[in-house]
């Protein structure tokens, strides 16, 4: 029978729980230092950084560990147990009973049945936003194709993330076979994953442990364990104590390049803050908020940040970088933890740019950079804090940020007043605008809501009416991938991991027909009390503005061959009730109060909604177009079919 | 006696109506004129004030902002539906900025392009395209400059250099952004400039 067999309580390990330096020995460095002025600085230097600054906070666990013995399988629970996973995303596979045998054993770890690999990997990786944890999936090899997609969109989010099965190739005696299920290259999700493997019974939970460390990173993403016995080996195997929230390397940025970024933004006439998925990843809301207020400098966040990082009804908050206007003459740009994979870089390509990052791996990859600082975002933040502080007096500190503070106030105070004027214009129009329901769910949402867009760039027209980041609205997503099919299966994910927030799913009508509707089984499953709002503009509107905003030949005739979605017309919300779940439709705006009002109940009852909006498109003015190149089979065909019936 | 000096005094009071009535009609035209040419030019103004709102804040996310405006052929409602739908989408534009932009917007559509590219493919803001004779290489060269240039800058941007660099430097670092010109695009668009004058 397999047990436990406790050897002897694991020692923590000392040496390994921190950075060795404390906030009052940086301080005293730093002033040590004195100023190294200057810019150009490549960001190679980050690589140096790493060298010399780096140091894991708890690289791998150390001490004695607890021996297993047992099937591999149940060495493998054992392990994730220990590594505090106790929720199991999984779609149905043969050949997993010993697993399954583990599981009920242990009676505490509740597994997530999802109906397709890829909505299971994308529910994990929601889960794992959420929770700031380590994600989870097991299902069978041959649905690697299925999961790809999001596998790729986890990996570009660095979710932390493992799974088992996916990605397993044929490495037995058959290989080159083309046997039943079987191909040969072991490596197939290398490009979407940090580290990939296959599972030995013989060091199964040495690979697990393995696996978590390349999870977390940084960079931290996706590792893939592919092939396995089934899971009924006899083994005896060690089971490591291991906390997710210190599995990352924390890392230092040395005294003299904070000393130099925070001469630089005293120095500045006009800096700007761009935050990033890092300060979210990291829990450093508070500290960012607190920076920003010291000096007044406006912040900024990318078109496809992950989290609320920064509260956005603050009046220092500018909304998008690539919109970025105000001030007109910036001169500094410092980015906390943004990693700008999917960002236009021209706005700062006259900027002196200082980039603040704990991943080694996106410091100066799309951009030169004048001071590349690896760190953990939340201490550089102190430490940058701390440096200003022992390099201006207060006096002068109160000055810079109330003269600033005044020109940015009046300034968001302005754009405040456009938006207000965009959601007035139409607000009353029938089909509905994004604004228009945005406004509609900030009056009915908890506060503390957490929302997870999939939709094209219009999603800021919705977010902008919620009040979001710190204590209000949160939100995981878009996925920076942007690979569509994601946003229902991650949603869901989020709502396992955060049980107590009302979590809701925007998504357009194109990407829900990206193969989403399977995901309501698990919500419904799983009673999971969401709301999915259906942003129905029958249209792919994005892709369309794109490819007609310049005119041309198909924007004259009003052709569109992959754009128009109206026909067939969805019923989204019958979708929803053949689900068991609730649907709404509403098509006129005076009825959307009452419809959300019914969600919300809905959703206190303990069921999900969809909600079916019908939205006007915008863009062009082909944006309207319902042309789409016509066949029907029914009308082609020459023979008469079913005669005999 | 009586009667014709009525009438006398009627002619005299027809003759002064109609003097009246001539100089009244003139001041009317000149004041019509005058608030014509004054809501002329206060268009005018709106239009200036919506290209350089537009300029700046539109031109980050469409770089072809101007073929985009005179292949869209919206009026000036429909632009401003399109600034609303932009405001929402995260664009920093100033409530005094929506009419002139659309103002301008709606111009360029009408025209079918910038009214400095109408002008002769260039000018304002120290540009000086449009200045050289069209047709023959020239006109191959101003071709290259549209297809090529107009992506990213205005006819206007595309004519400017600084004084330290010569043409070949310039066209060399934009190939280097990934401008995709053919060696003899190259040079009709250097031979082309050089001409501008």
């Amino acid at each position: 029978m397999a047990a436990l067999r406790t050897k002897k309580q694991s020692a923590e390990s000392e040496e390994n729980s921190s950075s060795g330096l404390s906030r009052r020995d940086f301080i005293a460095a730093t002033a040590a230092t004195g100023l190294a002025m200057g810019v150009g600085e490549s960001a190679r230097a980050a690589q140096a950084q790493a060298v010399a600054a780096a140091k894991p906070e708890n690289a791998l666990p150390k001490g004695q560990p607890e021996i297993f013995v047992g099937t591999s399988a149940g060495a493998i629970l054992a392990q994730l147990k220990a590594a505090g996973v106790r929720t199991l995303f999984h779609t149905n596979v043969s050949g997993n009973v010993p697993f399954f045998e583990a599981i009920e054993k242990a009676g505490d770890v509740q597994v997530i049945n999802v109906t397709h690999e890829g909505h299971g990997v994308a529910a994990a990786a929601g889960y794992a936003m959420a929770s700031r944890g380590l994600g989870f999936f097991f299902g069978g090899h041959i649905g690697t194709g299925n999961a790809m997609s999001n596998l790729y969109c986890a990996w570009k989010d660095r979710v932390p993330l493992l799974t088992i099965g996916i990605g397993g190739a044929n490495e037995g005696a058959n290989q080159g076979a083309d046997g039943q299920e079987q191909w040969d290259n072991p490596l197939v999700t290398e490009p979407f994953t940090v580290w990939t493997a296959n599972l030995v019974a013989n060091d199964a939970t040495g690979l697990l442990r393995r696996a978590m460390k390349f999870a977390f990173g940084p960079p931290s993403g996706p590792v893939t364990l592919g092939g396995g016995t089934g899971g009924d080996d006899q083994v005896q195997a060690p089971i490591y104590k291991i906390d997710p929230a210190t599995m990352r390397y924390k890392t230092r940025a040395q005294p003299d390049l904070i000393q130099r970024a925070a001469q630089w933004l005293i120095e500045a006439q006009n800096p700007v803050f761009v935050v990033g998925a890092e300060v979210g990843v990291e829990g450093a809301y508070d500290e960012m908020l607190a920076l920003a207020e010291k000096l007044s400098v406006p912040v900024t966040e990318t078109s496809h940040s992950l989290y609320a990082n920064f509260p956005n009804y603050h009046p220092l908050f500018l909304g998008e970088l690539e919109a970025l206007r105000y001030p007109r003459k910036q001169d500094l740009l410092i980015s906390f933890g943004e990693s700008f994979t999917t960002t236009q870089v021209d706005p700062l390509k006259n900027v002196p740019v200082v980039h603040i990052s704990h991943d080694p791996n996106t410091l100066g990859r799309p951009m030169a950079l004048d001071l590349a600082i690896l760190s953990e975002v939340k201490t550089a933040i102190r430490d940058l804090s701390d440096a200003i502080d022992g390099m201006l007096t207060k006096d002068r500190m109160a000055k810079i940020r109330a003269t600033r503070l005044a020109e940015i106030s009046a300034l968001t105070a302005e754009l405040k007043q456009s938006r207000e004027m965009a959601l007035r214009a139409r607000f009353d129009a029938s089909p509905m605008t994004w604004e228009r329901v945005g406004y509609e769910l900030e009056k009915v949402l908890d506060k503390d809501a957490v929302i997870v867009p999939e939709v094209g760039t219009q999603y800021y027209k919705v977010l902008r009416q919620l009040t979001m980041g710190g204590p209000n609205k949160q939100k995981i997503g878009r996925t920076v991938g942007q690979a569509l099919g994601w946003g229902v299966p991650a949603a869901f994910g989020v709502n396992v991991a955060l049980p107590d927030k009302q979590v809701v799913s925007l998504q357009g009508d194109g990407g829900f027909l990206f193969g989403q509707s399977e995901a309501l089984w698990s919500i419904a499953r799983y009673e999971a009390p969401m709301l999915i709002v259906i942003f129905n503009n029958h249209v792919y509107n994005e892709s369309r503005d794109r490819n007609m905003q310049n005119g041309g030949h198909f924007y004259t005739e009003g052709k569109d061959f992959d754009g128009y979605l109206g026909d067939p017309n969805v019923e989204y919300g019958k979708i929803a009730e053949a689900y068991g779940l609730k649907g709404e439709k509403v098509t006129n705006a005076s009825d959307l109060p009452a419809a959300m009002q019914r969600c919300v109940k809905s959703m206190r009852d303990g069921k999900a909604v969809v909600l079916d909006v019908d939205i006007a498109p915008d863009g062009p003015v082909i944006s309207q177009g319902t042309w789409y190149q016509r066949h029907s089979i029914a009308e082609i065909r020459k023979k008469k079919l079913g005669i005999s019936a | 006696m009586h009667g014709r000096r009525e009438n006398n005094r009627i002619l005299f009071l027809a003759a002064g109506a109609l003097v009246l009535w001539v100089a009244a009609a003139d001041l009317g035209r000149g004041l019509l004129a005058q608030a014509s040419a004054s809501a002329t030019s206060d268009k005018q103004a709106q239009i200036e004030k919506g290209k350089e709102a537009v300029g700046q804040t539109c031109a980050a996310c469409h770089a072809p902002i101007l073929r985009m405006a005179a292949a869209q052929k919206q009026n000036e409602e429909q632009w401003k539906d399109t600034i609303y739908s932009m405001i929402g989408r995260g664009a920093e534009i100033l409530p005094d900025e929506i009419e002139p932009m659309a103002a301008f917007l709606a111009d360029t559509s009408a025209r079918g392009g910038p009214a400095e590219a109408q002008a002769g493919g260039g000018g304002g803001r120290g540009g000086r395209g449009g200045q050289q004779p069209a047709g023959g290489e020239a006109a191959d060269g101003r071709a290259v400059l549209q297809r090529s240039c107009q992506q990213c800058h205005d006819l206007t941007q595309a004519t400017t250099k600084l004084p330290s660099e010569d043409w070949t430097a310039v066209i060399a670092k934009m190939t280097g952004y990934g401008v995709r010109l053919t060696p003899a695009d190259q040079q009709k668009l250097i031979e082309y400039l050089n001409g501008l004058k």
